[in-house]
C-alpha cells in the first residue's frame, strides 16, 4: 500500500477509535461518583447508571475490537513491517518488541475482559459489579495503550489527528 | 482432530494438546486441587464446532482463588497455548454463578482432569 493510501486509512481508524476513547471517557466521567460500583447500586437499577454503564461497556468493547482487529495490523504497516499471514499473537509480539506496547500479554488480559463482559451466562450481582468495576479500571488502560500507539505513530511521522467528515 | 477420553472415559471433542493446555492453565492459576470440566457442545460428540465452555471446581476452603482476575489470568494462559478460541469459564460457586444453572451443566459436564 502506497504511504498517501496508508495515511488515509490510518486517519480512518482513528477517527472510530477516538468516538469510542471520547465516549468512554465520558461515561467515566458520569460514573466517577459511583465508583467503586457496589451490588446495591446494581440492584437499584438506576436509570442515569444504566446508560453510562452500558456506553462504558460497549465502548470498551468496540474500541479493543477496532485496535485489535484494524489499528495494530494498520499500525505495523505503517512501520513498513510485513504483515502477511500475521496471526494476532505475531502482531501482539511485534508491537511489543518495537515498543508500540508495553506487553502482549497485558492486551490479552484486556481481551479477556471485553470478552467477559460479552459473556452470556448467568451471574450474580455481585459478580456484575466486579466485572464493572474491572471493565472501569481496564478502560483507563486501554485508553493509555491507544494514546501511547497515536503518540509514537505521530513522532514517527504520521498524522493521527482525523479532521471529521465535511457533513458534521 | 483426536477425541481423547478424559478420565472418566468419556470422549470429548477436544484434542489430547487442548485437554493438557487446559487443565496446566488451571493447576497453574488455580492449584492442584481444581478440577476441572467441559460441558456444552464440545462434550458432545453428536455436535460440530461450538465454543469450548469450562466448569472449575474447587475444595470450599480454597474457593477465594475464583476471582475475575485468576479468570481472567487462566484464559491468557489457555490461549496462548491452544490459540486464539472462543472459551467461557464457569466458576462452580453459587456465590458466583447461577445455582439453577450450575446444577443444569454439572449434570452432563465431563471432567477433563483428574485431582491427584
Amino acid at each position: 500500500m502506497i504511504k498517501e493510501e496508508l495515511q488515509s486509512k490510518l486517519l480512518g481508524v482513528i477517527y472510530q477509535c477516538d468516538s469510542h476513547a471520547l465516549t468512554i471517557s465520558f461515561a467515566r466521567e458520569n460514573l466517577s461518583p459511583m465508583y467503586p460500583f457496589s451490588p446495591e447500586l446494581i440492584s437499584f437499577n438506576k436509570k442515569s447508571y444504566l446508560t453510562y454503564t452500558d456506553q462504558l461497556v460497549f465502548r470498551f468493547s468496540k474500541l479493543q475490537d477496532k485496535m485489535g482487529g484494524s489499528l495494530f495490523p494498520l499500525t505495523l504497516q505503517c512501520l513498513d513491517e510485513v504483515t502477511n499471514g500475521y496471526t494476532m499473537t505475531d502482531t501482539l509480539n511485534r508491537l511489543e518488541k518495537v515498543g508500540l506496547i508495553r506487553s502482549a500479554d497485558l492486551w490479552r488480559s484486556l481481551r479477556e475482559t471485553r470478552n467477559i463482559i460479552s459473556n452470556d451466562y448467568p451471574s450474580t450481582i455481585n459478580e456484575t459489579a466486579i466485572a464493572l468495576n474491572k471493565v472501569w479500571e481496564d478502560s483507563e488502560v486501554l485508553i493509555s495503550v491507544y494514546n501511547h500507539i497515536k503518540n509514537e505513530l505521530n513522532l514517527r511521522g504520521w498524522n493521527t489527528n482525523p479532521q471529521p467528515p465535511a457533513s458534521l | 482432530m483426536e477425541y481423547k477420553p478424559p478420565t472418566t472415559g468419556k470422549p470429548v471433542r477436544l484434542s489430547e494438546e487442548e485437554i493438557a493446555a487446559i487443565n496446566q492453565a488451571a493447576k497453574t492459576v488455580f492449584g492442584d486441587s481444581v478440577s476441572v470440566l467441559l460441558f456444552g457442545s464440545r462434550a458432545d460428540l453428536t455436535q460440530k464446532g461450538g465454543d469450548i465452555d469450562l466448569l472449575l471446581q474447587l475444595p470450599e476452603p480454597e474457593k477465594s482463588a475464583f476471582t475475575l482476575d485468576n479468570k481472567i489470568s487462566f484464559l491468557v494462559r489457555v490461549k496462548k497455548g491452544i490459540g486464539d478460541q472462543k472459551i467461557d469459564v464457569v466458576y462452580d460457586d453459587v456465590t458466583k454463578t447461577n445455582p439453577t444453572f450450575l446444577e443444569m451443566i454439572r449434570e452432563k459436564a465431563v471432567l477433563l482432569n483428574a485431582v491427584k
